[in-house]
């Protein structure tokens, strides 16, 4: 009896452990910040992390691809890579040895939305690195050599990537789907686009798109925040506005017919291709959502597409789905690959897979599975400085409440089967899909008119539409 | 230089440019890896890789996946997971001698095998 008495008290010890874990998953937490803006506008989030002494650096300028024009596409992702290439007090070389001999990595590099300067680097260098970055962003040179070298491996870069239907096939889709919203600009440039832009280019880009307000940084780490707080201060202070107004740009148009594109490559034994259409702004309120009704149609391994099209069938390696959501808008997309011999069938099957969904809804032990797959892939997202420091730029620039990390276990949790079938009719566009395969055309083509108007490009051509 | 429990390679790979025949890119290899034997490396060189190394490590404690693996690492190869908290240490305590006296020991002619991958067009021979 005593014994059994002592059991009984381990078990409950154990269960008392068990449910203090789970309680620590489900009040996972933005990390205590510290926030401020410049006189100039510059806002500046600053977080303390004292694991390792390590410092990530991140500077969000609104200087996106989204900025650039059709004719010079590739402008606003050259003028990104030449800010590491010289400023006024640090040629090239010197930024290069400076922060390789420090053991700093560093990189500058422009996405959609916005242009990224950023760098990690050990807490007691602090003063040697932060100078460089910051003239990386404030006092770019434009040097015309270093200019040239960048533009020349631009251009190898397009026939690069053109050997890969994978590396373009998104381009192709967002010209259909984004259509005249800047969205559908091609980041790395036509051959024809790159060749157009001069030095000169770069230079009004910069002055047009480089300033402080709108742009913001995250610095998270090992510092002292006060003396952080004085030196960004010192360093981008002088930071100057332009009187420009940001471009206009027009609405993302609902999508009135499906079209199909058909991009042949002669020798391909395979087709690649992306099915989708119209998605969501990143701060949309059922972002949590959509993120759990998609890791269910193609966001894992045990997918409902990954398990039609790769597990049950045999006809790909893998397939999935994903929304690609940014500050305007967004699109969802489906894709896979197959053999040329089997791209029918798979096509089929993948539509099938999805309208399933569509007709049916999601069961309850289904949705639980992938509320608990989400939930425990959450907190390693954000273990690293880096992504730390991300999810403050991206909050800005995407405009993310900052309770997002904080509710979200709470919005996974209420997210019923009814929720879950709203979200569907709400987020995942049903008709009008636009389609892009790449591969033998003259075997596809045939086989894809019953979808809707089929237009056939060449992947070697160096055009997206 | 792969982790592993018995003796492995240090392995040193070039890829020639186009119109470059193989053995000057070999001479030249050979000539910077000799180099180091006879006469070691300089402070400024060392001190860069220890910061880098120290720069990797800490990375790689970022996460739970790289903690785990590091300590792991640790364990498995140097023989006590105790040693990844005293590497920065470790890093420290090297000189440009013990650089020099290792390239001497292990870098030498008869330690070392030479291999070609060409491509077809390319192979005359």
């Amino acid at each position: 009896m005593k014994s059994h008495t002592k059991k009984c008290y381990l078990y409950l010890a154990i269960l008392i452990i068990g449910s203090q874990l789970l309680h620590a998953q489900s009040n996972f937490k933005l990390p205590a910040y510290e926030s401020f803006r410049l006189d100039n506008g510059l806002e500046i989030f600053m977080v303390v992390q004292k694991e390792v002494p390590l410092v990530h650096f991140r500077a969000v300028v609104p200087a996106g691809t989204r900025r650039d024009t059709k004719d010079k596409a590739g402008l606003a992702g050259l003028t990104a890579d030449a800010l590491s290439t010289g400023t006024q007090s640090f040629d090239k070389t010197t930024i290069e040895s400076q922060l390789d001999f420090l053991g700093a990595s560093y990189n500058t590099s422009a996405g959609s939305e916005a242009a990224v300067i950023s760098s990690s680097f050990v807490n007691k260098d602090a003063s040697v690195v932060l100078p460089i970055l910051t003239e990386m962003i404030v006092k770019p040179i434009f040097d015309l050599q270093e200019f040239e070298k960048l533009q020349e491996r631009a251009i190898a870069g397009v026939d690069q990537m053109r050997e890969s239907p994978r590396g373009v096939i998104g381009n192709y889709f967002n010209q259909m789907v984004y259509g005249d919203h800047p969205y559908a600009n091609i980041p790395s440039g036509t051959k024809k686009s790159l060749q157009q832009i001069g030095i000169q280019d770069l230079k009004n880009f910069y002055a047009q798109n480089y300033q402080p307000q709108g742009s913001v940084l995250a610095i998270v780490g090992d510092f002292d925040p006060l003396v952080m707080k004085i030196q960004l201060s010192d360093l981008l202070s002088s930071w100057k506005n332009n009187t420009i107004l940001a471009p206009t740009t027009p609405e993302i148009k609902a999508l009135n017919k499906a079209s199909v594109v058909v991009v042949n490559k002669e020798d391909a034994r395979e087709t690649t291709m992306l099915v989708g259409g119209i998605g969501v702004p990143r701060n949309v309120s059922d972002y949590i959502g959509i993120q759990v009704i998609n890791t269910i149609l193609g966001g894992r391994f045990t997918s409902w597409l990954n398990d039609e099209l790769r597990v049950n069938s045999g006809l790909t390696y893998g397939a999935r789905s994903s929304f690609s959501a940014l500050k305007d808008g967004g699109s969802f997309s489906m894709s896979t690959f197959t053999a040329n011999e089997t791209t029918e069938q798979t096509i089929d099957l993948l539509l099938k897979t999805y309208q399933k969904m569509h007709d049916f809804g999601i069961d309850t032990k289904t949705l639980e599975s992938a509320k608990n797959y989400v939930k425990g892939q959450f907190p390693p997202d954000y273990e690293t400085n880096a992504a730390i420091a991300r999810f403050f730029t991206d909050a800005t620039v995407y405009e993310i409440p900052m309770d997002y990390i904080d509710k979200f276990t709470e919005t996974v949790n209420s997210l019923d089967s009814k929720k879950a079938k709203q979200i569907i009719e709400d987020y995942f566009p049903k008709d009008n899909l636009q389609m892009v395969f790449i591969g033998k055309a003259s075997e596809i083509t045939p086989i894809v008119t019953k979808f809707g108007p089929v237009k056939v490009l060449e992947i070697t051509e160096d055009t997206y539409y | 230089m792969p982790e592993s429990i018995d003796p492995n390679l240090f392995y040193f790979y070039g890829v020639a440019s186009p119109g470059t025949a193989p053995e000057i890119l070999e001479a030249e290899m050979v000539q910077i890896i000799s180099d180091i034997a006879q006469n070691g490396v300089s402070e400024r060189e060392l001190q860069k890789v220890k910061n880098q190394k120290l720069v990797a490590l800490y990375s790689s404690l970022e996460t739970i996946d790289g903690k785990s693996n590091t300590l792991g690492t640790y364990e498995m190869y140097f023989g006590d997971y105790k040693k990844m908290f005293s590497a920065p240490q470790s890093y420290e305590q090297l000189t440009v001698a013990d650089i020099q006296r290792v390239a001497q020991k292990y870098f030498t002619k008869n330690n070392s095998t030479v291999g070609y991958l060409m491509s077809p067009e390319n192979n005359t021979k």
